[in-house]
């Protein structure tokens, strides 16, 4: 195939999927979807071409269609990947492969018993789903590999208070648990009144990974950096020097986990901040070359029918110095917050509603509160704060809890 | 297509069972200033099964027609496994109806080579950029052609071809500040989507020019006129999707019953899937029941609910067709299709002169509306102050804040001009469908500016 005029590649994914959802204490939703299709990417004198299909027979249509769109687009100038060795990971667990759309309905009913032990159930979803993926490129490149998935949320009410928890991970899980957390945190808010506050504050793990993903991540984005919309550049120390962050496919089971990403490229452990200084951005083929460096295996896409573009996977915040972050006389811990799209993702600075709110005496959750607003700016926060000794982590996110002094204020 | 559909209906053993299949060739053009960004072409063929077992629903999809017989058997599999602790649901009675319809375009994508739609893009991507201060311009085009079919077990067999086209242009201007506009056309149509698309240009062009020397509205309490964009959006997002009986039904709503005041006796407001040509038009929905018109709101009280089979038979009401999924592969949920306010008898002039200060309102943006509340906050690109009367001083990112019934009883002029057709992609529950709003120029007492 070195003999063809152009370099081509086929991204080819068949996934199986079946997700229950539930509304109060009744099955509302159920779907099992087979889903098959196949990406073209085709690169003639520099210039990319893509097509899609989903029927096998329209695979030379599909070539000839890619090649017309290349013949059209404007010059990258890049080159598909050629094989290099994929390192291995757990991302695929038998035993869900081998549940079925009978087993995916019992576990919703257990999770619907679950969240009503301690409150109502709100609303939940259980999904679980295998994918094969099939990479081919006329460089070598001949790699599959197939994943499972399992995704659990649950909501439960107590009154006018609402809890939920969540899970994504590639290996079976109690999906009980989920349920049963959703129902303490809806008990433990009833009855959380307005209130005001100043001194030691302490973020969950939802909210941190909500910050991150509003103003913190497409920092590293190796596009954004291309195109100036990023705020760092390698060397900057925007950080307190006490912590790192790593870009990490390889944790067993973690939901962003793979061997390798959308192009074929191995994917590998990158510490994007060491010590509060930026070290490393991500990058695809693609802005990699624009960029005038090498892609870090970071290219994915959104589906078979899309090319790829530069992502994140976990994400772990790594502190060196470590303290008993809910070792205070006096604090507030912030549980959720609501708003994000409204938070200013370039200056970091945001004024959110907490929705779930505790005070903290003496190192226990005390007096739910809700309905004031926690301001602040969050860069400000990873610049002087304190990290927990204990990293939680929610779907491909993994931190310790962060404690900073700050204020709510009650609407 | 008809005959595997045949078969796997026949194979089921559920109370009820639908099938929706469809098979869309479409391509896509990307520019960005004088440059082609990106062009591709796909074909997909997709279908889903949907089936009643006891009062619970089981839902099964699959890109391949020939594995149908096997989506058929895991529907069945999951609506009897959730019958345990299922939802009840019952179907309102609709006539089954066989159908087949074709639409007719005048310029068929199909007589069209990616490289005459990549040239046409680029054309107009560099016209944008020949204008005075403008900085870049994008322009995104996607046109697609599909064969949809719906049959079910009560005996209804529909198919429907069509052709869709969507042409949005963006450009930014530099001058002191830096401003972005941008301005979509999209309707069933095909190529001819794209004859006079120069004055969509010139005209976003224009707009995002008059940004540079507009200033920020003066904020509090205000009379206002909107503009026909505006109205839709009020339409859709604040009274459209609280009407929607699913999420009446779940208590999500603050509009719950036939007759309830929402607004001012002026106001009236329709939902009509059947205006040729319109983004949000469709023949017949999800659940092969035809599309038709809904008077929704009548001189400002509930008229009608927007309804499936499902939430028809539980509010004890008429199937009004508005069941629709993005694709064969979702679940079917109570949409708008096309939203509009309908026209009154002011003249702009008319409402104008009323005002001795106040703000014009143009174009939609963005925004958020909760139905569970009826809080509302949308954002318009363009206005101007009014001052006695007259339109003076240019404005930009115009936010109006309020309650939507509070808002929709302080209207106290309706133009007589109806602006129809504004296209978007409408989310719910993570599918996105196309829908388009409109309405007249309208004038409304104290709103909150901000």
């Amino acid at each position: 195939m070195t003999s063809l005029p152009y370099e081509l590649e086929f991204y080819e994914i068949s996934a199986h999927s079946m997700t229950a959802r539930h509304s109060r204490d009744r099955v509302e939703v159920c779907k099992s979807i087979d889903m098959n299709g196949t990406g073209v990417r085709v690169i003639k004198d520099g210039a990319i071409g893509f097509s899609f299909f989903t029927e096998e027979r329209e695979k030379d249509n599909a070539i000839v269609r890619a090649l017309k769109s290349a013949e059209l687009s404007s010059k990258d100038n890049y080159s598909l990947p050629e094989p290099r060795p994929i390192p291995s990971v757990k991302r695929f667990d038998s035993k869900l492969a081998k549940i079925d759309e009978t087993g995916v309905v019992d576990m919703l009913l257990g999770l619907i018993n679950a969240s009503s032990s301690e409150a109502e159930p709100s609303k939940g979803e259980v999904s679980v789903s295998s994918a094969k993926v099939h990479i081919w490129n006329s460089n070598g490149i001949d790699f599959e590999d197939k994943g499972t998935f399992l995704s659990v949320f649950s909501s439960a009410k107590k009154g006018d208070a609402v809890g939920y928890d969540y899970l994504s991970t590639r290996k079976f899980e109690d999906v009980l648990a989920v349920g049963e957390s959703a129902g303490r945190w809806a008990k433990a808010s009833a009855g959380g009144k307005p209130a005001d506050f100043s001194g030691p504050i302490i973020l969950s793990i939802e909210t941190i990974s909500s910050f991150f993903d509003s103003c913190v991540l497409r920092n590293f984005n190796g596009e954004n950096v291309r195109l100036g919309k990023a705020l760092w550049q390698l060397g900057d120390k925007p950080m307190s020097p006490n912590l790192t962050i790593i870009d990490d496919p390889l944790i067993p089971w973690a939901a962003d986990s793979t061997g390798f990403d959308d192009e074929g490229i191995p994917t590998k452990k990158k510490k994007l901040v060491e010590d509060g200084t930026v070290k490393q951005f991500l990058y695809d083929t693609r802005t990699a070359n624009l960029s005038n460096t090498q892609p870090t295996g970071n290219g994915f896409r959104s589906s078979f029918a899309a090319l790829p573009s530069t992502g994140a996977t976990n994400i772990v915040v790594s502190p060196s110095e470590v303290v008993d972050t809910m070792d205070v006389q006096r604090g507030f811990f912030v549980k959720d917050l609501m708003g994000f799209h409204n938070m200013n993702p370039v200056t970091g600075d945001f004024s959110l509603d907490v929705t779930q709110g505790f005070f903290v005496r003496d190192g226990e959750l005390e007096k739910p509160v809700k309905g004031c607003m926690l301001v602040g700016n969050f860069f400000d926060i990873l610049k002087n704060s304190e990290f927990d000794k204990d990293i939680e982590h929610k779907g491909s996110f993994f931190s310790p809890k962060i404690r900073f002094y700050g204020k709510v204020i009650s609407k | 297509m008809f005959d595997l559909v045949e078969r796997a209906i026949q194979k089921s053993k559920a109370d009820f069972i639908e099938v929706n299949a469809i098979r869309s060739w479409s391509t896509r053009v990307s520019t960005r200033n004088d440059e082609i960004e990106a062009t591709d072409s796909g074909l997909l063929v997709e279908a889903g099964v949907r089936v009643l077992i006891k009062g619970s629903w089981g839902m099964a999809a699959t890109n391949s027609l020939e594995s149908l017989g096997d989506a058929v058997s895991r529907a069945e599999k999951m609506a009897r496994a959730s019958s345990r602790s299922g939802i009840d649901a019952h179907l309102a009675d609709v006539p089954a109806t066989v159908k087949d319809i074709k639409m007719k375009v005048k310029k068929n994508p199909a007589d069209y080579g990616l490289e005459e739609k990549a040239k046409r893009c680029l054309e107009l991507s560099k016209l944008g950029l020949e204008g005075e201060k403008i900085h870049a311009t994008n322009v995104s085009f996607m046109d697609s052609i599909s064969e949809a079919y719906y049959a079910n077990s009560e005996g209804s067999r529909l198919s429907h071809d069509s052709i869709v086209s969507f042409f949005a242009f963006s450009a930014f201007a530099k001058g002191g500040t830096l401003q972005r506009d941008s301005s979509e056309i999209a309707r069933h149509a095909g190529f001819e989507l794209l004859d006079g698309a120069e004055k969509i240009v010139k005209k976003t062009c224009d707009d995002v020019r008059l940004l540079l020397r507009a200033e920020l509205p003066p904020k509090g309490k205000q009379t206002v006129i909107v503009d026909p964009k505006m109205a839709g959006t009020l339409a859709h997002e604040a009274i459209g999707h609280a009407l929607e009986a699913d999420t009446v039904i779940n208590g999500n709503s603050t509009i719950t019953r036939l007759g309830q005041r929402v607004g001012s006796s002026l106001i009236s407001i329709t939902d009509d899937p059947t205006i040729p040509g319109l983004f949000g038009s469709f023949p017949f929905d999800s659940e092969g029941t035809m599309g038709a018109k809904t008077r929704l709101i009548e001189n400002g009280r509930v008229k009608s609910f927007l309804h499936s089979r499902e939430t028809a038979y539980k509010m004890k009401q008429k199937p009004t067709g508005n069941a629709r999924s993005s694709g064969p592969m979702e679940f079917p949920l109570v949409r708008m299709s096309n939203t509009f306010i309908e026209p009154g008898d002011s003249s702009f002039e008319e409402m104008l002169e009323g005002i001795q200060e106040g703000v014009f309102v143009r174009g939609f943006k963005g925004g958020v509306s909760d139905t569970d509340t009826g809080v509302f906050q949308f954002a318009a690109p363009h206005g101007n102050i009014i001052k006695n009367g007259k339109l003076t001083e240019p404005l930009r990112d115009i936010t109006l804040l309020g309650n939507i019934t509070d808002t929709l009883k302080k209207i106290d002029a309706v133009g007589r001009t109806l602006g129809l057709g504004f296209p978007g992609f409408c989310g719910k529950a993570g599918q996105m469908v196309p829908v388009s709003s409109g309405g007249p120029y309208m004038r409304i007492r104290e709103v909150l500016v901000a």
